[in-house]
């Protein structure tokens, strides 16, 4: 396809069309936004009106993610973990991706992204498969 | 009523950056900010240049930035914009001269998309019908002027002049879902770009710059969703 036909030499991009995930990415920053939409609100709901911010301590966690409701309340905290943590991240590419156009100095701040979000998920996923206090034990400073 | 106009002016023979020249003019309440742009160019200062063609909104090639926000100099009156009028030339586009600027990249993008029938299918006599039903669907979009009140409004396109912009996308849209059109594959690829449609972050600016009060962002999210979805027929 011919897509130019200035008078003038145009500087910048002239060809779209190239293959990308951008589409799938879209519909899963929608997605994610709803289903954080409910979970965010009941979290917050949940912690400031029910438990109240005061109570929200080390032993109350631990006494949440206890017992067979703590498999709930673990996977709940999960979705928040992950969904969150992928939404964020991928908001932060969008900005990066919007706002720097060199390519060296953007591959950068998005493996700083992408790696501290990383470490993030670890650190998340390893305090809720060991319980509370168990990320410290692991590390013998518990 | 006396107002004073602040025009944004560079020469690029002369000027290293642009500066505001400030004048003073009389006008009626139902003068449009063109009329006034014309007493300073034709009784003050005969320099001063812009675009301008029917007069009349119809044309689209007066939008400029009108104390702070993208329309047609044609169709702004004085009543509206208070003591003082501020008139630059669109954001991020090339500066050629005082309010003009280098439309070619804006154009390039709309060529990018296919803007224009594309049917090897001879009608089996005569024109090609279409229902009003058929005719509705892509109605809004047929409107666009090519202005680029919408694409220079973008901020996304502030921070990346690669994006395709509103413009081109309104213009696709506007065959997208023509049902006498084959060729709508065609243009979904390229606004399937990461540099197409995604970029927009449905910020709304394009809906408050148009001058034909196209739903820029409705458009853009109906594309979108022929890309998610396929289109419905």
């Amino acid at each position: 396809m011919a897509f130019s036909s200035s008078s003038r030499p145009i500087k910048g991009k002239l060809r779209y069309g190239g293959t990308n995930h951008e589409h799938k990415i879209w519909l899963f920053m929608r997605l994610s936004g709803l289903v954080m939409f409910v979970t965010v609100v009941f979290h917050l709901l949940y912690m400031h009106m029910f438990v109240r911010v005061e109570n929200i301590t080390f032993d109350n966690i631990a006494e949440r993610w206890s017992g067979p409701a703590g498999v709930f309340w673990r996977l709940f905290d999960a979705s928040l973990l992950f969904i969150g943590m992928a939404h964020g991240m991928n908001g932060a590419r969008f900005s990066i991706n919007d706002y720097v156009h060199n390519k060296i100095l953007n591959l950068m701040l998005t493996g700083l992204v992408y790696g501290v979000g990383a470490l993030l998920i670890l650190a998340g996923s390893l305090a809720i498969i060991l319980g509370a206090g168990g990320l410290g034990r692991l590390l013998g400073i518990g | 009523m006396r107002i004073q106009m602040r025009i944004r002016r560079f020469n690029p023979e002369t000027d290293s950056k642009p500066w505001w020249g400030e004048y003073w003019v009389d006008v009626e309440g139902s003068d449009r900010v063109l009329d006034a742009l014309h007493q300073v160019k034709w009784y003050q200062d005969g320099t001063l240049t812009l675009r301008r063609s029917c007069a009349h909104g119809i044309c689209g090639s007066d939008a400029m930035v009108i104390n702070g926000r993208n329309a047609l100099a044609c169709k702004v009156l004085m009543q509206d914009v208070g003591d003082v009028c501020q008139v630059e030339p669109l954001r991020t586009m090339p500066l050629i001269k005082d309010l003009v600027v280098d439309m070619e990249p804006f154009f390039a993008k709309y060529r990018a998309v296919l803007p224009y029938l594309i049917n090897d299918q001879l009608p089996a006599s005569g024109e090609r019908y279409q229902s009003q039903e058929a005719r509705e669907r892509y109605d809004d979009t047929t409107k666009c002027i090519l202005c680029a009140a919408c694409t220079t409004s973008c901020p996304s396109f502030w921070a990346n002049e690669d994006y395709i912009g509103p413009a081109a996308i309104v213009q696709a849209h506007r065959f997208i879902f023509d049902d006498r059109d084959t060729a709508a594959d065609l243009r979904l690829r390229v606004l399937n770009d990461v540099d197409g449609v995604w970029r927009c972050r449905t910020v709304f600016n394009c809906v408050q710059a148009c001058p034909r009060e196209i739903d820029v962002t409705r458009a853009i999210g109906e594309v979108k969703l022929a890309l998610i979805n396929g289109l419905d027929d």
